[in-house]
């Protein structure tokens, strides 16, 4: 190939010019032109396109996956994953959706599957999070960010990890149910009837811990 | 505590979270994953499976097997007295 031979920056020029000219053709584009010659170059082998890719979305991607852990070290071995595993499917992104949404989407998938590596340790930990304790925080209802995050992390680490994923993206994340949808591969319906389903068990849930106070 | 509304419970801790400054710097790990990964693969393509023994073998069970056809007598001529000569 002709452009393998030019040197890295008229490499990424010419990966530029491409995606324009693609771009024109196509009409209104989903990911800009630059984004696109970043996503050539990178499967072609530019790694400074891939490093630029990282750089861009890492902070939407580590808020993202600190839904799935509130340990800094495991974000970040989640986020590395993340990146290492859009990197081997980056030759089959289609393009029909921002990369942003669909980094998002892996992101999802990687942090389900660890939650479900999880379970039988979360189930142990939930069992010493007493009650009383659980109580105790959510009528002080803390002020401070990083306090909230961790206790509604807590709240929803009570429930089954269906009803967590939904519960996280339509309220934690402010996901529309089409969106939530698309970030779990369900279909909206099902979406729909498993985030009614998580607002009725949460609510037991806070019910029970009700009753233990009276 | 918001015991009975579990929606606007969330909403409210998502909305005090929402500042929370979540950082990560993994971009010199993914490119060293990444380095080894590729160059692993490059590894697996350095060696491609040799086909000259399954080729050759299977050239050589042809050509027997042509050979074996061509001379094989007919049904008639094994029913002839003489063909005991000939299969010695």
């Amino acid at each position: 190939m002709q452009q393998l031979t030019l040197p890295t920056e008229q490499r990424f020029d010419w990966w530029l010019s491409l995606a324009q000219s693609v771009q024109v053709k196509q009409g209104t584009p989903v990911v800009s032109a630059v984004e696109s010659a970043e996503i050539l170059a990178a499967v072609n082998g530019d790694s400074d396109a891939y490093r630029r890719i990282i750089n861009r979305h890492q902070p939407t991607i580590a808020r993202q996956i600190s839904r799935f852990s509130r340990e800094s070290l495991v974000v970040e071995e989640l986020v590395h994953d993340v990146f290492v595993e859009a990197f081997l499917s980056l030759p089959r992104f289609k393009g029909d959706a921002p990369l942003e949404h669909w980094l998002r989407r892996i992101a999802v998938r990687v942090g389900y599957k660890y939650w479900k590596t999880q379970a039988k340790q979360r189930r142990q930990t939930a069992e010493i999070l007493q009650s009383d304790e659980l109580r105790r925080r959510l009528v002080e209802m803390p002020s401070e960010p990083v306090e909230a995050n961790d206790l509604l992390y807590d709240v929803l680490a009570r429930l089954s990890d269906r009803d967590r994923l939904v519960l996280t993206l339509i309220y934690w994340d402010d996901c529309s149910t089409a969106e939530a949808a698309r970030l779990t591969g369900w279909t909206q319906s099902l979406v729909k009837v498993q985030a009614y389903r998580a607002r009725n068990r949460m609510k037991k849930l806070m019910e029970e811990l009700d009753n233990e106070t009276k | 505590m918001k015991q009975n509304d579990p929606e606007s419970l969330i909403r409210e801790l998502a909305a005090t979270g929402s500042h929370e400054a979540i950082s990560a710097d993994v971009g010199d790990d993914v490119m060293r994953t990444i380095a080894s990964i590729t160059s692993a693969s490059f590894q697996v393509d350095h060696a491609p499976l040799d086909k000259t023994p399954l080729v050759l073998g299977g050239a050589m069970v042809a050509i027997a097997a042509s050979v074996m056809l061509v001379l094989m007598p007919s049904v008639t001529t094994l029913t002839q007295p003489w063909v005991r000569f000939w299969l010695m």
